[in-house]
């Protein structure tokens, strides 16, 4: 694999490119599911998550995990459990924000390059965040070579969970909800 | 040109301001009125630049002045006695009052891409809310550090305090608009920049979908 920031940079254009096909109003629906996800993986899931996972581990009776070892299953988990909500979100039936989205050309593919931007920096953000946090895990796999590049080293200080707080989310859900039940 | 210190609390607090008060105007015009503005602005900024559009500017008035004496007969000025005289009289601006000619020149363009804009048509008004804002940052951008440094915060003295300023790399500059807002929320508000970029583009899109 390349250097990180690449890979981050591609999913972050595929979800522009998604915005740019479904418009808008759809993605914010996939927003707000991203909202939900950040929320509870960071308010609850890195709280509970490793205590029961430790707790699995003596009910069964096995020897205790290394570190490295939870690191990886931890990371695998939640990267898991996003992934599983990013497609439940487009899968099926969208949860998308109602109302006649603006078809303007200059102003709705502006809105649809933003949206899509904030869905791929909050997708591919996540992603490697459960790779930062858990200290990559991938590199065992032979997926990654580290040191990161001087770049990724400074864009890594800016992954949604690092500078944004869990109860933000729960609010941006809020609006979001609010909005979507507003006739 | 000095870049735009944000560093300074009173500078901040009145380049904001503007900025709002510019968006709001924005929004309130509309897009093509904004861009009407903003070219008018440009071309005002050159203009009262010497080394830019100010002194080929000067040079036109000058020789067009000249011909229109010539031609109307007035030839006062024009006798083949003196030719260093001739060319002085034949001037309409003189070298001492260029500076004030073209910041009186600037501020004409800028106020009739004030008054163009007030006569058109309102469109797009979220949109004209950005342009407005990316007006405001211009203007702000040219005059701003034209302020002298102490509080209260005072008008430009003169025309000297801007037109003195040594002509900036126009790109350079564009560049530096267009990151300042950015470059300006980082440092203050570091990385909370991130929250407060996500709320700006949910509002953008929610306020742009219609409920009915």
């Amino acid at each position: 694999m390349g250097p990180l920031e690449i890979l981050w940079a591609c999913i972050t254009l595929f979800f522009v490119f998604f915005a740019l096909v479904r418009g808008y109003a759809r993605e914010l629906g996939v927003t707000t599911l991203i909202f939900v996800a950040l929320f509870v993986i960071t308010q609850f899931g890195e709280k509970y998550v490793p205590a029961i996972l430790v707790l699995i581990v003596q009910r069964i009776g096995s020897t205790a995990l290394s570190p490295r070892t939870q690191q990886h299953i931890l990371s695998n988990f939640f990267s898991l459990v996003f992934i599983l909500i990013i497609f439940a979100s487009y899968a099926g039936e969208t949860f998308a924000i109602k109302g006649r989205a603006n078809t303007t050309a200059p102003t709705a593919l502006l809105l649809n390059l933003l949206v899509g931007l904030l869905n791929g920096y909050l997708v591919a953000g996540t992603l490697w965040y459960f790779q930062d946090v858990y200290e990559y895990p991938v590199v065992d796999l032979g997926l990654l070579t580290l040191p990161l590049s001087p770049f990724a080293e400074t864009a890594a200080n800016f992954l949604p969970p690092y500078v944004v707080p869990p109860l933000f989310w729960a609010g941006m859900v809020m609006v979001l909800l609010l909005f979507r039940v507003k006739d | 040109m000095q870049p735009l210190s944000v560093g300074d609390p009173e500078r901040t607090v009145l380049f904001l301001a503007l900025l709002g008060i510019f968006a709001y105007q924005g929004f309130q015009r509309g897009l093509i009125a904004e861009m009407v503005k903003l070219g008018l602005v440009f071309v005002g900024f050159a203009v009262g630049q010497p080394t830019l559009l100010g002194s080929t500017v000067v040079n036109v008035i000058n020789n067009a002045y000249g011909t229109v004496r010539f031609m109307l007969g007035s030839s006062r000025g024009l006798t083949t006695s003196d030719a260093g005289a001739t060319r002085v009289q034949t001037q309409l601006i003189r070298a001492q009052n260029t500076d004030i000619a073209l910041f009186t020149m600037m501020l004409a363009l800028i106020g009739i891409g004030y008054l163009v804009s007030a006569k058109m048509k309102r469109s797009n008004p979220i949109m004209g809310l950005l342009a407005g804002a990316v007006n405001g940052l211009v203007l702000t951008y040219f005059f701003l550090p034209a302020l002298p440094d102490q509080v209260p915060i005072q008008p430009p003295v003169g025309a000297e305090a801007v037109i003195s300023q040594s002509a900036p790399n126009m790109g350079q500059v564009g560049l530096q608009i267009a990151l300042a807002p950015f470059a300006l929320l980082y440092q203050q508000v570091n990385t909370w920049i991130i929250p407060i970029i996500i709320v700006a583009i949910l509002f953008f899109a929610l306020r742009s979908i219609k409920t009915h």
